[in-house]
């Protein structure tokens, strides 16, 4: 069980980046690095694409919460976008729906971005 | 309804998938609601991850053991753990209230856990093993 993820740039200022897998503490901590690199370099909107993650505990809220940070201090947002009902509740339960918005579609987060 | 098994790995975090395994087939095979056993999963994987990353902090890493016991009524879950003595009710909560950009990285597992399990309590024994108990009740079927 592991993570992996892909980085699609859908205009000059939105960029997804979609997860897959299990994010659980070991998986979490062997891409946060990466992930944490790669927003970066951005200044921009990113939407973190959940559909695929099966399974997230806290140290995939944690993971989040740091790329949210990072984009912040450049100017930037975190979106998630599509998570299953489990990672949801866990979304929730940790307050996280009240600092990024999250939304049940890809076109749902674009039409917000104005897209 | 009974169900009684337990499991024992290393506190490692490759262990983790193992152990969360273990607990989500204790839920099929109790015909456990699939919200309720998520839930049950979580929170064991947040427990095992607190032993595995400080538990054995300093020290070799010793063994994990979680028992499953399903009850109509309820499901008993214990963690024991020759680690560091660490009660759970001793950690601090985390104020959700904060501006998220002040919010601290981590922190979270406990208060998880915490939100699952109807109960949860500590008890360290004379050999120096921790146990950590989980309940979790079930709605009554009608």
């Amino acid at each position: 069980m592991s993570v992996t993820f892909t980085e699609e740039q859908i205009t000059d200022t939105i960029c997804k980046i979609s997860l897959d897998g299990t994010l659980d503490a070991p998986s979490a901590m062997s891409i946060e690095d990466e992930f944490k690199a790669i927003l970066m370099a951005k200044s921009a909107q990113v939407i973190v694409d959940l559909d695929n993650i099966d399974y997230m505990s806290s140290y995939g809220l944690r993971m989040l919460l740091v790329g949210a940070k990072t984009l912040n201090s450049k100017g930037g947002g975190l979106h998630l976008v599509a998570p299953n009902e489990h990672v949801m509740k866990v979304i929730t339960v940790a307050g996280y729906d009240q600092m990024f918005p999250v939304y049940e579609t890809l076109k749902d987060a674009l039409q917000a971005l104005g897209q | 309804m009974t169900n009684d098994r337990q499991i024992t790995k290393i506190a490692q975090l490759e262990n983790l998938p193992l152990i969360r395994t273990f607990v989500k087939e204790c839920c099929e095979t109790t015909n456990l609601d699939s919200n309720i056993a998520y839930d049950l999963v979580l929170a064991v994987d947040e427990i095992c991850t607190n032993i595995a990353t400080h538990g054995y902090k300093g020290l070799e890493p010793g063994p994990i053991t979680v028992g499953f016991k399903a009850r109509e009524d309820r499901v008993t879950i214990t963690i024991s753990d020759r680690g560091h003595p660490f009660d759970p009710g001793n950690a601090p909560e985390p104020n959700l209230d904060q501006d998220w950009r002040k919010r601290p990285v981590g922190g979270l597992g406990l208060f998880l856990v915490n939100k699952i399990a109807n109960k949860v309590s500590y008890e360290s024994s004379p050999d120096g093993t921790n146990h950590l108990t989980l309940v979790k009740k079930l709605p009554t079927s009608s």
